[in-house]
Formats: C-alpha cells, structure tokens, sequence
C-alpha cells in the first residue's frame, strides 16, 4: 500500500507528451524518405484537382472547371455549375475550395522547400527534391494566378497563425512561377520515367505557358520546341494498347484504360496523374464519365419499356454538363466526318436500345425532346470505359483511368499560340496542322489561325483535359466566348466573371489586413 | 399506574436530540463509562434509581404496576459500571433491563410481557432500523424510545388509542392500536431532510454543514420509469441540468449543468463514480444500480476537482447492502415505444403533383395526361395498375423494451455486499434497430478490523447494437410508386425501387452485416483505514481500472448497398480499447473541539493514466461474399490502421471546511493539477475556492419564529478549469495517405495542423450566492441560487484564412459570461396522517445567459472597437449560441418588383437590412439564438394508502426566434452545394410555393438559394414528460418479509409546441431527424 503511494509520486514529473501513433514534421523531415513521402502527397493533392478526393464537392471541378459554365456547354439546370453567373458569389462553393486546395498545396510545398534550406542531406538530393516542390508550387500558383488574378504570395512554410495576407499583383505571381519552373527545369531528370512522375518536359510545358501570359513570346517557343526536339515525345499515329484490335481510332486508343503511361507504349503523355483500382492510393472519385456522360438509364422505346439496361460496358453517366451546340456541331463542321476526334467512337451521338424485352432492341433508340437536355447528347467517350470498368458496373460513375495533366500536342497548341503572338502565323499554323494531320483533319490555312481558331483546335483536341476555365480565364476571353458560344449563361455573365471571386470565408478570417474582394463580386 | 411526568419527555427528547447530532459528528460517545461506588441499605428498588438517577446521566423509564420498585434492598456498590449495578439490584426478580444510546433504560418485567407491544421502526425506503424514534400513546404522555436495533417495548396502549412514531428528518407516522402485540412502523424520510449526507467528492457530508451548490437526487422517485440511463432519470429534476433525450436505443444522451462556458471543449459535466473519476459514458450503468447522483453546481463545490471541474460534477453512487437479513429483489418491465410524430410524406397522389409542379416549373412539359412520361419505368407501371407503397409504415413497427433486474443485497457489521445483474432489450421503431445491454453489479465491503475496511466495487457492461436498421430517412424519400419487393433483389427487396440509383431501398441497410459490441469493466479497489489512537483520522486509497472495448464488424455485401456493389463487397473490422486508471490518496481528518469547532480537513494525492488504442483493417473485392467480415485476407484490396494515444494527470487537491457553533462554516480548497496534453511550459495550473455559509435559523434570535424551520445562507467564489482541447493539440501533427505511381502505392505525408506551444487550460472563476430555506415544519424547503461565471483563456478553434494552408488552430484566446437563476422548491401540500394521503409537488426553475465578452483582439478595420469574428458566428456582446444570417421576410410573390437577381418568385425574401438597395455580407444580422430563455418542470407525487401516482411536466421557454433553424424546405440548401433531387426525391407534404398557390412560408418546388436561408422556429414546449403509478400490497399478503409493488408508466405523453419538426427540446428536425418516442410500461418490483 505504502509501495503505491509512493510510485504514484515518483510519477509526477512524467508528464511529457510522446506522441505514439502519427508522426510530426520534426520527425518525419530528417531524412530523403521523409521528403520523398511529403513529395508524393504534392502528386496527391494535385491530381485531386480534377478528382476532388481532398474536399468535398466531388463533381464540380469537372464540371465547372473543365466545361461547365464556359463556352463549351452548361449544367442542365442552369441554377448549379455556372450556369447562371446571377448565383455566383463570394460564398460559391468552387471558389471557396479550389482556393483551400490550391494553398494546401503550396502550404505542402513550402514546408519542403523551407526544411531543405537546413537539411542536412546531400545537394544533389536537395536539388531534385527541391525541383518536384517548386514545380508544384508554380502549377498551383498557375492556377490562382489565372482564376483568381492577384492573390496572396506564400513562399515559407507559416509556423504561426497570420492573419494579415494581402494580394500580390498577378505579375509577381507569374514571376515566382517562372522562377520555380526555372530551377525545376535544371533539376528534374531529362529522361521521363514514365510512370507519371516529373521529368523537366512537365517544367517546359509550363513554362511556355507563364512565358505566353508573360507576353515573353520568344521563351515561351523556346521552352515548347526543347520538348518538342527531345527525341522522347511523339505524337501516336498509329493504334496501340490493350484495346488497338477493337473498333476504333488512335485518338481512341489514347484514352483506354492503361493507355496513358509511356511505360505502355504512349510517346505523347509528358505528365499523367495516377489512379489504379484496387491499389492504395490508385483510387480517387474521377466522376468524369458521372458528370459528362448522358443520363441514358431512363430512356425507353417506343411502348416505354426501359430502353437501357445498366451496364459495366455502358458505366453511369448522369449528365450534369450538357455538351452546348459549339462542342457539338459548331467546331466540327469543317471536317465532320473526317475528323477522327469527331469519330463515332470519340463522340457518340446515337445510343442503342440494349434491352432484349424490347421491341427495339439493338436499335438506334428515337431521341425524344424532353431528353435533350441531359439524356440524350454527344458523349466525349475520353471520359468512359467502353469495355468495362475495373470495378465493374458503378452508380457512381467513376474512372480508374490514368489522367492526362501534360500531353504533346498542347505543346504544339501553345507553341503555335506563342507563335501568334509573335504574328508568326506560318509557323503557328504549322503547329496546329501537326495535330490536325494526326486527326485526319482539314490543315488550317494560315490566314484563319487566330486565338479564337486556336480555341477552338484546343476544344476539339483537349476537351476534358484542359481545365477550359483556366484557359479561357488566362485569356481574358472568358466572357465574350461565352456570350457568343454558351446561350443558356450568355445572359447572366458579365465581363468581370473572368476571374473568380475571393472566398468570403478567407476575406472573413483575414482580421489583420484586408483582402480586396474582386470587382463586381458582393 | 405510574405516569412519566411531561417534563422529563421533553428532556429526553432534547438530550436524544442532542446526542444523536454529537453521534453523527463523533462516533467515539461513549455511554458506558460511569462508575458507581455507593451502598444503600434498606432502601425501596425506587429510591435507589432516583438516586442513580441523580448521580448520573442515566434516566430510568418503567411501569410501576410492572416493576416492584417498592422493595427494599441493601447492597453495596465499588468502582461499578451500570450493568453490574442493575444486575444486583434485579438479582432476584423477573426484572430485566435495556440501556439505549441515549442513557435511557428501560426496565420490564418479562411475565407481563403480554402487556406491552413491542416492534421496530425502520427507514421506509432504505430498511434501515431507526435508533432513537420516540415512540407515544397518543393523548397520553406514556413514551419510549427506540434501541440501536430501532426496537421498542412499550405500555399496551387501549384499544382505539394510536401509537405516534417521531424522529428527526423523518415525517411522523400513527398506526392504530386493534389488538396486536407487534406493530413495526416504517417512517419515510422528511422531503429533503436537511440532515441528510450528500456526497462532496473524495468524502461525504451532512447536508446542513454544506457550503456550496449540491443537489442530490435518489433514484427511488423514477425507478418506475423506464429509463435505461440515468440522466433520464434526473432529468427536469435539478435547476440548472439541461439533458437532451435520446430517441434512438442505447444513444447516449448529453447533460449540461448551468450552461455552456466553453466553444471547443466539451461543456459535459465531469463524472464520478463511488468517487472516483470516470471516463466512460454514463450508459454503461445500468440505472438500477445507482442509489444517488450528486450534483455539484458552483465553483467551491466543484472545486475538489479543479481542471475537470468547469462543466460542474456528476457524482454517482452505486448501491450497497442496506438491510442485515439478505434481501432479494426482482423487478422488470415491459414496455412498448411509439413516435410522438412521424413525418407525413407526399402520397401517390401528391408525389404526381410534385412531378408536374416541378417540371412547370423548370418550363418542361406537364400534362397530367402524359404523367406516365415523367416518371421512371417501374413508377409508370405501379401507377396504372395503381399500387402505391407507404415506405414510412413499412420501415417502422411498435418499439418494445423489457428490463429484467435481480440484486441481492446485505448489511451486517462486518460485511456489506450488494450483486446485481440486469438484462435490458430494446427493439425500436425502425426495422432491425435493435439494442440489448447486459449489466453486472458486484459492490463488496468488509471490514477486518473496527479500524480497517476493504472495499470492492465493480461493474460490467455489454451492450450490443449489431444489426443494421433500415434507413428511415431514406424511407421518407422513396417514391411511393416504387417496388419494396423483388424475388430476385438482395435478400428479397427490390436494390432500386424506382430504378433510380440515388434511391436504395431502405430495407437493404438490414442486409449487411453488422456486430457491434461495446464493453466497459470497472473496478473499485479501496483500503480504507480510520487510523487507531487518532479518533477522527482517516486515509483511503482508491485503486480504480476501466477498460472499454469495442468491437465494430461491418460486412456490405455486393449486392445489398452502393459501397458493397463497387467494391465487390467491403468487410471492416474495428477495435478499440480505452484503459483507464487512477489511484487516489485521500488523508481526512474530522472531529469537534470544544463542541463547537467542527473541523472537516481532506488532503488528495492521484494519479491517472488513460490510454487509448485502435486498429482497424478494410478489405474490399471478395471473390466470395460467404465469410464476410470474418476472413478478411481473402479480399483483394486490404488496409490495415492503427493508433495509440496516452495521456496522464496528477494532481493534489486539500480541502478545509470548518464549522463554529453549527451556524458558521468556511470552506477552502485548492487544487493542483498536471496534464500531459498541454504545451511544455503550462503542464500545471492551480484552482483555488472558498465558500462561506451561515446558518441563521441557528441564531437564537430566529429561534422563536415559529414558521421558520431552517434557514441557511451560502456564497461561494472559485475558479476551475477545463482541459478542453484533447492530448497532442499542442504539437505539429502530420497526416498520411497514399498515392501510386504507374501500379506501385507510396505513402505520403502532410503537415495537417500548426504547433501552438502556448496552449493552456480555460479557467472558469465563478461566484454563487444561494439560499437553502425550510418553512412551516419543512413542508416548504428549498434553494435559491443566483451564480454568475467568467470563463478566460477560451480554447478557441480559430479560423485561419485558408491561404496559410491550414483552416484553423487552437489557441486560448477569448472570454465568455455566464449568468444564471436557479430555484428549486418542494412542498408536501396535503398531509392527512389518519387516511395516509400524502400530496408532495416539486418546482425547478432555471435560467442562463452566456455572452462572449472578447474574441482575438483583432481591430482589422482600426474603429478602435474588437473585430466579431463572422466566420464562425462569435459577436463580442452576444451569445455563443446566436444565429447569425440573413433574415428572411417571406416569399418573392409573382408580381413583386425589384426581386433582386439571382432570385425568382417563389424563392425567400432576404431582408435588405442595411437598406443600401442590395443584398450582400453586410446584411447579415443576428437572429436570435438557439438556446431557450428558460426551463422548468414541475413535479407531483400523490400518495394514498397503497397508491402512488407521480408525475413531471417539463418545459423550456424561447423568446422571440429564441428558435432553431428548421429544415423545412423542400429543396436543398446551398450551403451543401449538392445538386438538389427534389425531382427524384419523396418529401414532406408542405404546401410548398407555386404559381397557382403561392405561400409564404415554403419555398417553390424548385428553389435553390443563391445565399444560405434558414428558417427558424419557436423550439418552446411543455410537455408531460412522466406519469407513473404504482400500488404496493401490504406486507402480509405474502408473508412478512416480502414487499410487492406493480406500477405503470407513460413517458412523453403529451407535448404542447408550435415547433414543427420531430422533437423541440432536441431541436430535432423533419429532414435527417428522428423523431421523439412516446412509451408506455408496466412492471413489478418483488422484494423477498
């Protein structure tokens, strides 16, 4: 009894907290795995800006962000998703957390870049590791600086709670991105593994695009012809990958499962975000085929018996973005059917009746008018699985496909916008036609390429995988694209709509300084 | 005959008085320490007791018809105690004798004994033998008093005369004299008998010697009732305890006392068990187990536990042996469970409505002819064969509970036990929604030697909420044109009624498989010496182990739910452990000097330690669906977690309490603790108290006011703390995750929270001004309490602007107000001795207002006046609870101009209340607040013969938007910023908005606000909460030893509100609520 007494009082100091079960920066940065686990999670963060693993609204940045609201189509309630600029408003819910990801990421970022100052690990691991980190924190800064205009410029890791951000001219943003990439540029292996992870093409790639905003035209082509003259970056001509012997086309073959990685035989992908079903950390909610993919379940036949029974081959579309008339017809008209990125495979525009109690089964099913809107439209097949998910057939519809973030023809895209901007139009229109070649397209003439020509190649080339938002916004063409383009929102945006506005919650907490909200936000 | 003179009754009944208050005081009386040395020599039996009686302390009562006291004896007596002396003097007859505590002695005659009726007299609800009952023949002055044993032996009285039982704290009691020889007498205790002990934390006091907020509360009041945790069981009865109900089986519910002084940190009051801190939740005791909860309100009461102590203190006492002939008791009930309100959703006819107002409403086509167009496949052909399905009758049944309690228990000198076991199943009103506890009670004392005890107490739990329920809510969003069955569906259901993805069926939640078993074993290990040679000394050591296991297993199969279907079934395997010990060091020290300085000192030494441990393992894609969640390395994809937390407290605590003359008394404590989890530099803090009280019905001068019984006035000051934030929030945290390159998975990690190395405890210092009062021979009692706090160093979650990465941080910034009334009165209204009616009320009345005074200092704007920090709704000045927002004024009607953009008819009217033309930030207000202005309830206890009848009504009072936010739109809020499904979605039937009838409480069928609206309510009610009424047989209808009593009981019977969600004391709302039950039971106690 006495013997208890007394060990309970020798036990009085030992009040020091040891933690057990996570880990903390000071004992996680102390060697090259360490910062190789924090570099991984920029690869992480990243990729859920398109996939929204990291905050909670699955569906809007693939539907806001690459389409919806923009001159490519809208929401088929115009109320959600930018389809009604009336709505939006400091409290948007896209604004808000697109911002808190893109400064998890730098936050992230500087963490690394702020302990490798005083790590103790050789140089050159310090200068790879700090290349992957900058990179990162220009490609998140790329998107502030673009959708938002002047923004707060963090470039430390914050220890201690601040209060008191003010924005930084975009300018100095584009600067600091310039600067990372350019260390990037000089530290990240030349040689691309291939596996989704960073080579300097990825740097380049976005270099030319700073350079372009920049007005730094001869960089900018600088910076594309070293990829474009690499020797490893091709673009595909001919079929390839697990699904070449199926009906369809090279452009297809690009977009199956598996197809992405050069470690299968892609010459064109430079950076490509990684998923992988079943594996930890290969799963992430790609809602791509959900948000882009017509709402078909609910078509019948004629005695309106179900017209479509759910299947893995078909996934689950639920048609939140309704593809407007300029993706649908508008940009292909020149080379309809020739056009293989306007194949029937690429945009399928018919849908069969696949229901063998039906009178029609196996037939084209007859569109009908209250259909248009979200049932039945032209489904880009980048964002599907014609042969069957992974996981099988999933209400949800999600993807494990491999996500392009880099690919060489918008290396050529940019160098030929770089060109026009220098007025070289013979050059510009060369870039472009490499694209137009491999796609079995019309060559443009030189006297057509203009901004909007070029807009519209990147909407034929690139839809779903440029984040059309930020490109139209990076622009400043924004506004008039979607007035011209876009008849559901043309009468709602006005011209500040171009950049998005400041989160009131950041605005609210910002007690020690006031962070300006942008013009004709309220 | 010889009469006892009236003067020497009322000597005796003051110096049984007296003695029996030093008794309680100081257990070392000693009544048999006089010696007597005298001779007498032919002298009658008489003269000599009157001469003992001169020469002594002693006072002999006896029958002078019984006793010869007319012979004369010659004997001599040297250096001789009372016994010996008595036993000369009786030598030679039939004469015998009892001395009682009291120096009385009573002297009988055993021949005659036929001429006296004897019997005991015992605590009506303990059983406890009362010593010292004064005992008289009504309109006689013939008395006696009862022995240790609570026995008396009395004169027989005439027949028709009665026989009048007294004692102190007790009401008297009158039994008629017919015949009997034996008459025992139960005597009930006084309504809140002021000397009762209550329990203070690390040791017990008399109630009166009290100086700070205490409340107890027995459970014998609502042990009818059917309440399976015992916050139900004091709910409504304390002023200043808020307890929100629980309505789905086996939830915990939550208690508050005296409002809330913390934002971040738990406002739960800290709980104690046989006085030791617990860490668990209070629904791991079964209720009967539990004898008495103290409550310990204000800062000096609390302040023994000085950094738990902010939140007020929950003391629990299990219960002991309380009777010297073991004592079985069985009780059970069975009860049935209805919702007090189910919701009301759209019918087939009006689900067909819905479609076509929404499609006119988004510019669709809606002929009513082509209905069938607009609705899904399956939906179409249950509509032409017209068959319609009610969803919320299908998924809820008639809830059942039944509670099954045996315990037996015993008190001897030497041992105290008490063994219970307790079996309690719930099954309740949603389909499969099962719960089931199973309670094991052992509480063994024994004491070794007069100076030694040890103690055992212990308790263990399981309860088991396995089984999945159907999802009510979903329930209330099928269409009820959907099919409930198909053969070939999981388990028999249709996967999706309408064939409409977002709409599972809510019967195939049932389906998967699911264990859910939470343990708790608790044990008590005391030593308790009282310390030989040193009267009053006493050192306890209180050993006490918790271990809490709980195992969670879910298996969702492939067919049975979305998750199960993508992943091709996903099994879980959850356990975690919590292990908790303390030891306790406790020096008291009690004794009276100079019978006027009570002296009451404790000192504390204790330790804890708490730990926690989890794992938990996934496995998902199992080629076979057949071992579930049993065989977990057969799926594909596999992830494991783990954690471990510790945490470790030490503190010192002494507490003085010093009474003079029974009038005044001071307390003062103080308390010292330690804790791991606070940041290098504040790992100790202090928490110092002191109370005063006098009690001024002790003056003299107050003496003589015939009405006023007991009269005490009570002021405390003090400060107490709360540890608020967990372990480790002082430290830099990182997060993992995972992330692939081509097929290979890396790990990877991320700072997710920044170090505050200033983290610290909130101190709550607090002052309590308070009256305890009884009037008119205590048939009125009660206390008046008006306390005020102001909690500093707040633990604030502080919203960071999320460009730092981060979204918020703790730090103790910030300071909130609390102020209160509290009033609680009892009252036996009726008392009418000669048909055994008795009419008892009780009355609590409480009322509390936080405001928070300083938030971070910020002066963004530089107005010289502190920033409110909006995004978290705090306003300096205001209450925590303040709803912040834009006021809505109705609905946009179609004609109305200058309906803003971004709005349409049909949508809120948002007020423009800076009248600046636009609606933007800056027009957001305060809008009341979700807490009530007050509470009360109010109880009743009707006692006839062999009928109780009790019931309590209770209330809370909102003013004026004193209201929760009520979700009772139809469509979504744009705060979530999820598409709205109003088209695919059942709702509630509300006369929402449409052009051809236009409303101005419900939105349009197809709203979606472009800013946040909340609609709020009126959360008042009254509601009869309890009723229950019992009849107990008379003892001799089995025999003597057996009590039997049979009882019935409602709860929630009725509630009056304008509240139109499911429950307003829980605020609970249509959407995503549950609604409250009403249950009905019977059941009998049998004591044998």
């Amino acid at each position: 009894m006495t013997g208890i007494f007394l060990l309970s009082c020798i036990k009085q100091d030992d009040l020091k907290e040891m933690p057990h079960g996570f880990i903390t920066p000071e004992n996680a940065f102390i060697n090259q795995e360490g910062y190789e686990s924090a570099l991984a999670n920029l690869y992480r963060l990243s990729r859920g800006l398109i996939t929204s693993e990291a905050y909670t609204n699955g569906d809007y940045a693939i539907t806001v962000i690459y389409g919806s609201g923009t001159d490519l189509g809208w929401y088929n309630e115009k109320k959600l998703f930018y389809g009604n600029y009336d709505l939006i408003n400091s409290t948007d819910v896209l604004a808000k957390e697109y911002w808190n990801q893109l400064y998890s990421i730098i936050k992230d970022c500087n963490v690394i870049i702020t302990r490798l100052e005083t790590s103790t690990l050789s140089e050159n691991v310090k200068q790879s590791i700090g290349a992957e980190a900058k990179f990162f924190r220009a490609y998140a800064y790329r998107f502030l600086a673009h959708l938002y205009g002047d923004v707060p410029m963090v470039t430390t890791e914050i220890n201690s709670p601040k209060f008191d951000y003010v924005r930084a001219p975009k300018s100095e943003i584009l600067n600091l991105m310039i600067e990372d990439l350019l260390y990037a540029n000089s530290y990240l292996p030349v040689t691309n593994p291939g596996n989704g992870r960073l080579s300097k093409a990825a740097a380049d790639q976005l270099l030319t695009e700073t350079y372009i905003s920049i007005g730094d035209f001869d960089k900018a082509i600088e910076s594309a012809t070293s990829i474009i003259n690499d020797g490893q970056y091709k673009l595909m001509t001919t079929r390839f990958g697990a699904l070449s012997n199926k009906p369809g086309d090279v452009f297809w073959d690009l977009f199956r499962e598996g197809n992405q990685n050069r470690l299968g035989g892609n010459t064109e992908a430079i950076l490509v975000w990684q998923m992988q079903y079943g594996v930890q950390g290969g799963e992430a909610r790609y809602m791509i085929e959900r948000a882009w993919g017509p709402y078909i379940e609910v078509l019948v036949d004629s005695e309106k018996k179900k017209a479509i029974i759910p299947a893995d081959s078909l996934g689950r579309g639920v048609g939140f973005f309704t593809p407007g008339p300029y993706l649908e017809t508008t940009i292909w008209e020149s080379d309809y059917d020739n056009d293989i990125r306007n194949s029937k495979y690429n945009m399928q525009r018919v849908f069969y009746n696949n229901n063998p109690a039906s009178i029609e089964y196996l037939q084209p099913i007859a569109p009908r008018p209250e259909w248009l809107n979200r049932n039945y439209h032209v489904w880009v097949k980048k964002g599907s699985c014609p042969y069957g998910h992974p996981q099988g057939y999933d209400a949800g519809g999600r993807l494990y496909t491999d996500i392009y973030a880099m690919r060489l023809a918008e290396t050529y895209l940019l160098r030929a916008e770089a060109y026009l901007g220098k007025g070289d139009k013979t050059n510009a229109a060369a870039d472009i036609n490499m694209i137009r070649e491999r796609a079995n397209a019309t060559p443009v003439e030189e006297a057509a390429v203009d901004i909007n020509y070029i807009l519209d190649e990147r909407a034929r080339e690139l839809v779903i995988e440029e984040p059309r938002r930020l490109t139209l916004s990076r622009l400043g063409l924004l506004y008039e694209r979607v007035v011209q383009y876009n008849p559901i929102s043309a009468g709602s945006v006005k011209p500040f709509h171009n950049l998005l506005p400041i989160p009131q919650n950041v605005i609210d907490a910002n007690s020690g300084a006031e962070l300006e909200q942008n013009p004709g936000y309220n | 005959m010889k009469k006892i003179k009236r003067n020497k009754i009322l000597l005796i009944m003051k110096l049984t008085t007296f003695l029996l208050s030093i008794f309680l005081v100081s257990t070392s009386a000693n009544t048999f320490s006089q010696k007597f040395s005298f001779e007498v020599k032919d002298e009658t039996v008489k003269d000599v007791l009157s001469k003992i009686e001169a020469s002594s302390d002693y006072k002999f009562l006896y029958r002078s018809d019984a006793i010869d006291v007319s012979r004369e004896i010659t004997l001599a007596f040297n250096d001789e105690n009372i016994d010996s002396v008595l036993g000369k003097i009786f030598d030679q007859d039939e004469t015998t004798y009892k001395i009682f505590v009291d120096n009385l002695i009573v002297l009988a005659n055993n021949p005659l004994q036929q001429q006296t009726v004897t019997g005991m007299v015992s605590d009506a609800i303990t059983g406890d033998a009362l010593a010292g009952v004064y005992v008289v023949i009504e309109g006689t002055q013939t008395g006696t008093t009862t022995d240790v044993n609570g026995k008396y032996v009395i004169t027989q009285p005439e027949k028709g005369q009665n026989l009048v039982f007294s004692f102190i704290g007790y009401l008297p009691g009158k039994i008629p004299y017919t015949g009997q020889n034996i008459i025992d007498m139960k005597l009930s205790t006084d309504i809140k008998a002021l000397e009762e002990v209550v329990v203070v934390g690390y040791g017990t006091q008399k109630k009166s010697d009290v100086t700070g907020s205490i409340v107890r509360v027995t459970t014998e009041e609502t042990s009818d009732l059917p309440n399976y945790n015992i916050l139900q069981s004091i709910q409504g009865k304390v002023p200043g305890l808020n307890v929100t109900s629980s309505d789905r089986p086996g939830e915990d519910l939550t208690l508050t006392i005296r409002g809330i002084n913390s934002i971040s940190a738990s406002s739960s009051p800290l709980i104690v068990v046989d006085g030791v801190i617990y860490n668990g939740s209070l629904s791991e005791f079964n209720t009967n187990d539990i004898a008495t909860v103290d409550i310990l309100k204000d800062a000096s009461a609390a302040a023994v536990y000085g950094s738990r102590a902010a939140n007020g203190v929950l003391l629990i006492t299990t219960k002991t042996g309380t009777t010297g002939k073991p004592q079985f008791n069985f009780t059970t009930y069975q009860g049935i469970q209805k919702p007090d309100r189910l919701i009301d959703v759209l019918d087939g006819e009006g689900y067909l409505r819905k479609v076509l107002d929404f499609r006119q409403a988004k510019g669709l086509e809606a002929d009513p002819a082509n209905i069938d167009n607009y609705i899904t496949v399956t939906e179409a052909e249950n509509h032409q064969n017209g068959l319609t399905t009610d969803w919320m009758d299908l998924v809820t049944r008639i809830g059942t509970t039944s509670n099954y309690h045996l315990d037996v228990s015993s008190k001897t000198n030497s041992t105290n036990y008490y063994v219970s076991g307790t079996y309690f199943n719930q099954k309740g009103i949603v389909i499969n929604d099962d719960f089931e506890m199973m309670s094991m009670n052992a509480n063994l004392t024994n004491n070794i030697t007069d100076w030694y005890a040890i103690s055992i107490k212990s308790m263990f739990s399981s309860r088991d909420f396995s089984g999945r329920e159907a999802n009510y809510n979903g329930a209330s969003q099928q269409s009820p044109y959907g099919n409930v069955y198909d053969e070939n569906g999981p388990g028999g259901y249709a996967f999706l009624p309408i064939g409409d993805a977002i709409g599972v069926n809510p019967f195939c939640p049932t389906l998967t498989q699911n264990k859910d078993i939470r343990t708790s074993l608790w044990g008590l290990f005391s030593s308790i010496l009282d310390v030989p040679f040193i009267p009053g000394l006493k050192w306890t050591i209180n050993l006490s182990s918790n271990l809490r296991n709980s195992n969670l297993n879910n298996f969702y199969d492939n067919r049975s739910s979305n998750d199960g279907i993508v992943n091709n079934g996903v099994g879980t395997k959850e356990k975690t452990q919590n292990f908790d010990w303390t030891i306790d060091n406790i020096i008291n020290y009690r004794n009276v000097f100079n019978k006027v300085h009570s002296i009451d000192l404790t000192l504390l030494y204790s330790y804890e330690n708490t730990s926690y441990e989890y794992s938990g393992m996934t496995g998902k894609n199992f080629f076979t669906q057949v071992t579930g969640y049993d065989n977990l390395s057969l799926a594909q994809f596999q992830q494991i977690a783990s954690n471990f937390e510790d945490q470790k407290s030490v503190s010192m605590m002494g507490r003085l309490n010093y009474i003079f003359n029974n009038k005044y008394a001071i307390t003062l404590t103080a308390r010292r603790d330690g804790f791991s989890g606070f940041a290098v530099n504040n790992k100790y803090a202090t928490f110092p108290s002191i109370a005063i009280a006098w009690t001024a019905s002790n003056e003299k001068f107050l003496q003589d006011i015939s009405w006023l019984n007991y009269l005490k006035l009570r002021l405390s000051y003090g400060k107490n703390g709360n540890q608020a934030v967990g372990r480790y929030q002082s430290l830099a945290r990182m997060n993992s995750n995972q992330y692939v390159f081509d097929q290979t998975s890396i790990t990877t990690i991320f700072v997710n929270s920044m170090a505050n190395n200033d983290l610290t405890w909130e101190s709550t210092t607090s002052r309590n001004l308070g009256t305890d009062f009884g009037i008119f021979q205590n048939r009125l009692t009660g206390n008046i309490d008006i306390y005020s706090s102001d909690t500093k160093n707040l633990l604030l979650q502080r919203a960071l602007p999320q460009t730092s990465g981060f979204n918020s941080i703790f730090m103790n910034i910030g300071e909130v107000h609390n102020n209160g009334f509290e009033l609680a009165l009892n009252s036996v209204n009726l008392r009418n001795d000669g048909s055994g009616l008795i009419w008892s009320s009780g009355f609590v009345f409480s009322l509390n207002r936080n405001k928070i005074v300083k938030l971070t200092g910020a002066d963004a704007n530089k107005d010289g006046i502190e920033d409110d920090d909006i995004i978290n709704n705090w306003f300096i000045g205001e209450s925590i609870n303040s709803i912040f927002g834009y006021e809505v004024d109705g609905i946009y009607q179609l004609n109305e101009a200058n309906i803003p953009a971004g709005f349409a008819p049909g949508d809120f009217r948002l007020v423009d209340s800076n009248k600046d033309g636009a609606l933007t930030p800056e027009d957001r207000v305060i809008r009341g607040n979700t807490l009530p202005n007050y509470s009360f309830s109010i109880s009743n206890n009707l006692q006839y013969k062999n009928f109780n009848f009790y019931m309590l009504i209770n209330s809370i009072q909102g003013g004026r938007n004193n209201s929760y936010l009520g979700d009772n739109t139809a469509t979504r809020s744009v705060s979530t910023g999820s598409a709205t499904f109003t088209e695919r979605y059942n709702f509630q039937d509300v006369p929402y908005w449409t052009p051809t009838r236009p409303s101005n409480e419900y939105s349009r069928i197809d709203a979606y606000p472009s800013l946040p609206t909340r609609i709020l309510e009126d959360r008042s009610f009254i509601r009869l909460q309890d009723i229950s009424i019992s009849y107990t047989f008379n003892k001799g209808f089995f025999n003597e030893n057996t009590n039997l009593k049979v009882y019935a009981t409602a709860k929630n019977l009725y509630t009056i509100t304008k509240w139109t969600g499911y429950d307003p004391e829980n605020a609970t709302v249509i959407r995503g609520g549950f609604p409250l039950m009403k249950s009905f039971t019977i059941g009998f106690d049998f004591k044998f």
